[in-house]
């Protein structure tokens, strides 16, 4: 099972894909809203969690969740928000698009790897 | 009630919540204890260090949050946040680094004040020997100097 982390920051995805690497999961990486979905198109099947910036250049986190919640091909994805946006009124709009999880920057590294067992059905470590 | 929705937060309440900000980023993500030293005011919104980043905010705040930073203190602290040897790190690294922890010391100081009304650009950051990059302004600026390991961090708010 794969991991995909969209975020136009090549050192959130190097975190992120680090902590992967540390849970046993191999990550996939895309700078952008648009890369990321042309990356679930060929992967779908085994990615098991797509981690979602809010804040990139072209489409803006939030339409990628609801391009991903659209498409029945991959609708059936976990999503987590991965964002500096930690107001109430951006995960409410996650949550109401569909995301499962809502994980603010900054993280340690322990959180985020607690998130990620959390949405991968394996509890917290 | 969010803060900014019943009247303006105090630009004190935001340099404080910046300082917040800036030690939380640095112990979340890079296992670094950053301890402020000392606050100035300048006269201008100056990144003049060998690398720096900033963000600008909108809305019903506006103005810049920026940090400055030798270049060996900004290699060390994106080497532990990305868990890679810092020779290790390219140019690119580094302003990749450096502008994310901008993106994330904007966005702490917004959550920290309550500023929901306000929105942090995506980041710029500068990278190279000699950098000087000035931006005039007749917001209140001020500099904050925070210790990191063996080295100094500088914060700038224009706000």
């Amino acid at each position: 099972m794969k991991l995909l982390t969209i975020d136009d920051s090549r050192t959130i995805r190097r975190v992120i894909s680090g902590i992967g690497a540390m849970l046993g999961y191999e990550v996939l990486e895309a700078e952008n809203g648009e890369a990321g979905l042309k990356v679930l198109e060929q992967f779908a099947h085994e990615v098991g969690l797509v981690l979602l910036d809010w804040n990139m250049p072209g489409m803006i986190g939030l339409d990628v969740l609801k391009a991903i919640k659209a498409d029945r091909r991959w609708q059936h994805i976990p999503v987590m928000m991965v964002t500096t946006e930690g107001e109430k009124d951006y995960i409410v709009k996650s949550i109401q698009a569909g995301a499962c999880h809502y994980q603010t920057k900054p993280f340690t590294q322990e959180e985020m790897a607690t998130r990620i067992m959390e949405a991968m059905g394996m509890g917290g470590v | 009630m969010d803060a900014d929705q019943g009247g303006t937060v105090h630009v004190e309440e935001i340099f404080n919540a910046l300082q917040v900000a800036v030690v939380d980023v640095l112990a979340r993500m890079a296992m670094t204890e950053a301890v402020f030293v000392h606050r100035e005011k300048l006269p201008r919104f100056r990144l003049d260090q060998e690398a720096g980043g900033m963000v600008r905010l909108t809305g019903s705040q506006e103005g810049m949050i920026g940090i400055t930073s030798p270049l060996g203190v900004v290699r060390e602290i994106v080497s532990r946040i990305v868990s890679l040897p810092a020779d290790q790190l390219t140019g690119e690294d580094l302003m990749d680094g450096i502008a994310e922890l901008a993106n994330m010391i904007g966005g702490g100081t917004k959550s920290n004040a309550g500023l929901t009304n306000v929105k942090v650009s995506t980041p710029m950051a500068m990278v190279g020997k000699e950098l000087l990059a000035e931006w005039k302004t007749d917001r209140h600026t001020e500099r904050f100097v925070f210790q990191v390991d063996d080295g100094v961090l500088y914060v700038l708010a224009a706000l």
